[in-house]
């Protein structure tokens, strides 16, 4: 037996190129992986422990903690890989709270015969976008699953942030009549970016994903003295699914007007295509905010400073109806009517009618 | 009925002799998308014309039509609408000239009147921007069967899940019919996680297609529904996949046509609107001769209709006005779109791949020769002569009140499974699905309804 087992080739994994079964079990071969996923991130200290042991964040008052599964299918499209977004994605719904981010874990779900390159690639990614950001890649786990069980690669990242005198954690019910909703950036274009990479050259756009870290736009308000309401980044359910979750929350009617909500073209003609709704459509990178009236001028000013030229103010808070017990979300149409807005009932599907 | 969209064909990508074929069709100007089509229904279409594309196919180039309007208001808002084609959203959805139409025809009219408007995309049109509160007292708008998600039968839906559950077998088909009900409630959709039904979405009859030619181990199913708009794509497709001899593809066919389902309307007893907004897509592609015996036997009035807001309006602008003046006959306000003959090419090749057929119309019965179905020569890529299977009884919910919606003898709002046990995520008839009547007034109504 010892024999013929000395007599078997070593598999040598210096030299595959593609993830492998192997690369998913407790062995050397997981951990020269590991290592080398380290070494991607950028990390000059390589991790040895299960959990990682970090400082406590200087003036935490309390803490954060976000996490948000990441799926981007193909994974790299113009202006966007499933690296950054991973980072970015629970970065911004961390900002957003009104926490300042601190530590990411990181829970990264292999195919078999993903690409070690690829993977190279998209944990580089992660590590620059996260030092540009200021966080720091603290603690992670890796599975490996076969062909026919996942998606190349899918990404699970947990943020640990900070609550401080200055940044307080912001609620819906902060949200009061007479505050104006501002949104950071033109609408849609993670949406169309992401149908435009699926249609394999079917389609073609310039429009690029809107995916950018929301940090400075949330740092530059509250360092502005700007009375920060409440904010929500457009993601899944875009503005649509924000707006009606925040009314109803806050007990408040939130206003829209639909000539003021700036949609990107591309966006427009892809919804008159599919039928889809355009108030629905995800961004990955743009957020509402609730501000005082007064200070909405000074606000997109701020915004605009910090690379999000296209702010605008698109709505405002009144008092929920009298006698109505939730807030609603309405548009106001270009006809001068009002037209409640109400969640999808499910997933945007390609329409004939 | 027939969601579709302006583009700029920006280049001609490749001639057959001195016609084009194929091109590329900008939307929404150089930040949109482009998308490469056949231009087999448009052969005189030329670079930088503007054209209406329903499911990835364009059907009409859009004509300038400003010398043709007397009154100075409409000279307006044609010149606007063609300066702005690029963009055609975006003014035809504008306050100014919405304001004014609503103002022309509240003075013009001088009594109630109700008409209906034929499709379903109207309907939703009317519904988002509350045309019916702005017109109250003076036009009552009443939705028609002008879904084709809608009036589709349950039998068909449930053939459809039938083949998609068999082995090697994939159904292609529009999101819409994939969430509609078919018998007991079960719906591709549903069918996809309690039954394993394979099926896949596709945004156009080409798409179906490519998925065929590209998974050559499965027999490939595309549903083909929908009006005549829809039939124009669904005739080319099968056209195609014959020239190519495509044997994993097929065609489950249930396409129905307007006219009939006009004069099925008008001599059912008791039914009474006062006139017609016609579905300006359909015409599209057959024009709206066939509507000048319907306006004469019957005595309406018809307005071929577009469908942003001012299209929509303008239509109902003309058919007050024909009402005021008591004329009968049809009326074209979409005139950069519709032309008399529509588009003559795609009708050829509708009537040599489809024929006339009795055709069941879910809420209706059967409406006689309604129906566009594939021609025995062809039977081979009809999925019914394919898998040798024949269609079942329809099975719907007795609750569902649509033929009398249709019949405008209530409204989505009388029905008492409205918003109840009949939702868009769940429903109980196919009204509530697609852009349906009762889904559309769902979307408008309900929230404000369970806030009180």
């Amino acid at each position: 037996m010892n024999e013929l087992a000395l007599n078997c080739p070593i598999p040598d994994y210096n030299h595959g190129t593609k993830v492998e079964e192997d690369h998913g079990h407790g062995s050397k071969a997981m951990s020269k992986l590991i290592a080398d996923m380290q070494r991607w991130y950028g990390h000059e200290v390589q991790v040895h422990t299960d959990a990682a042991c970090v400082p406590l964040p200087q003036g935490a008052t309390s803490l954060s903690m976000t996490t948000d599964g990441h799926i981007l299918s193909p994974y790299q499209i113009p202006g966007c890989n499933i690296g950054e977004l991973a980072i970015i994605g629970s970065v911004n719904d961390t900002v957003v709270s009104g926490a300042l981010p601190y530590y990411v874990a990181v829970y990264m779900r292999l195919t078999v015969g993903f690409p070690l390159s690829e993977l190279q690639m998209v944990c580089e990614s992660m590590g620059r976008t996260a030092r540009d950001i200021g966080v720091a890649i603290v603690t992670g786990d890796t599975k490996v699953v076969p062909q026919d069980m996942g998606d190349g690669i899918e990404i699970t990242t947990t943020v640990v942030g900070a609550f401080t005198k200055t940044r307080i954690p912001l609620q819906p019910t902060m949200v009061q009549p007479g505050d104006v909703a501002i949104v950071t950036g033109v609408l849609g274009r993670h949406y169309v970016a992401v149908a435009v990479a699926r249609s394999e050259g079917k389609l073609v756009s310039p429009v690029t994903s809107d995916m950018r870290s929301l940090h400075k736009e949330v740092a530059i308000l509250f360092d502005g003295g700007i009375k920060v309401r409440f904010m929500h980044d457009l993601t899944r359910g875009g503005l649509l699914d924000g707006v009606v979750g925040i009314a109803e929350h806050s007990g408040t009617n939130i206003v829209l007007d639909e000539r003021r909500i700036p949609h990107h073209p591309a966006a427009l003609a892809a919804c008159k295509k599919w039928g889809h709704e355009i108030l629905a459509c995800p961004n990955e990178g743009t957020m509402i905010v609730f501000v005082d009236p007064r200070q909405a001028p000074q606000a997109i000013d701020l915004l605009r400073k910090v690379g999000s030229p296209d702010a605008c103010v698109i709505g405002e808070v009144h008092p929920r109806d009298p006698g109505s017990r939730k807030g609603e979300a309405i548009l106001r149409t270009t006809a001068g009517t009002e037209r409640t807005l109400v969640q999808q009932p499910g997933k945007m599907f390609n329409r004939i009618c | 009925m027939c969601q579709a969209i302006a583009g700029k064909i920006t280049r001609i990508t490749e001639y057959v002799g001195d016609r084009p074929v194929r091109g590329t069709v900008q939307y929404m100007g150089p930040e949109g998308i482009e998308q490469e089509v056949s231009l087999a229904f448009v052969p005189e279409v030329a670079e930088g014309n503007y054209v209406l594309v329903h499911v990835g196919l364009p059907l009409q180039i859009i004509t300038e039509q400003e010398a043709l309007e007397k009154e100075e208001w409409r000279r307006k808002i044609s010149r606007m609408i063609v300066d702005d084609r690029g963009n055609e959203t975006s003014y035809l959805r504008s306050e100014e000239p919405i304001k004014l139409l609503i103002a022309e025809i509240r003075r013009l009219a001088t009594r109630e009147y109700t008409i209906m408007e034929v499709c379903g995309g109207q309907t939703e049109i009317i519904d988002c921007y509350k045309f019916n509160k702005l017109l109250e007292g003076r036009v009552k708008l009443v939705p028609g069967p002008g879904c084709p998600v809608c009036v589709t039968t349950a039998n068909y839906i449930d053939l459809s899940i039938d083949l998609a559950c068999r082995e090697q077998v994939v159904v292609a088909a529009f999101g819409d019919i994939m969430h509609t009900p078919g018998s007991y409630g079960m719906s591709l959709a549903r069918a996809i996680a309690e039954r394993n039904a394979k099926v896949v979405e596709v945004d156009s009859p080409d798409a179906a297609l490519f998925y065929a030619l590209r998974h050559p181990d499965v027999q490939v199913v595309y549903f083909a529904i929908g009006f005549e708009t829809t039939s124009a794509p669904n005739a080319l497709t099968l056209y195609e996949a014959v020239t190519k001899k495509v044997s994993n593809f097929s065609m489950l066919v249930t396409q129905v046509m307007v006219p009939p389902a006009l004069r099925l309307l008008l001599s059912t007893p008791d039914f009474h609107v006062d006139g017609f907004l016609g579905a300006g897509h359909v015409c599209s592609v057959m024009g709206y001769h066939e509507y000048h015996p319907i306006a004469r036997k019957y005595r309406v009035p018809i307005v071929v209709t577009g469908f942003e807001p001012v299209d929509l309006l303008l239509g109902v602008y003309q058919c007050v006005r024909m009402l005021e003046e008591g004329r009968v006959g049809v009326e074209n306000a979409y005139p950069r779109i519709v032309t008399e003959e529509g588009n003559v090419e795609a009708q050829r090749l509708i009537k040599k791949m489809f024929r006339h057929e009795d055709c069941e119309w879910n809420g209706f019965g059967v409406v006689p020769e309604s129906g566009l179905r594939i021609r025995p020569r062809y039977k081979t890529f009809d999925a019914l002569h394919r898998f040798g299977v024949t269609l079942g009884p329809s099975v719907r919910d007795p609750r569902c009140k649509l033929t009398d919606i249709y019949l405008n003898k209530c409204t989505p709002r009388d029905c008492p499974e409205f918003g109840t046990s009949c939702t868009p995520a769940c429903q109980v008839g196919p009204g509530m699905g697609g852009e349906g009547p009762c889904k559309s007034a769902y979307k408008t109504f309900i929230l404000r309804e369970e806030a009180l």
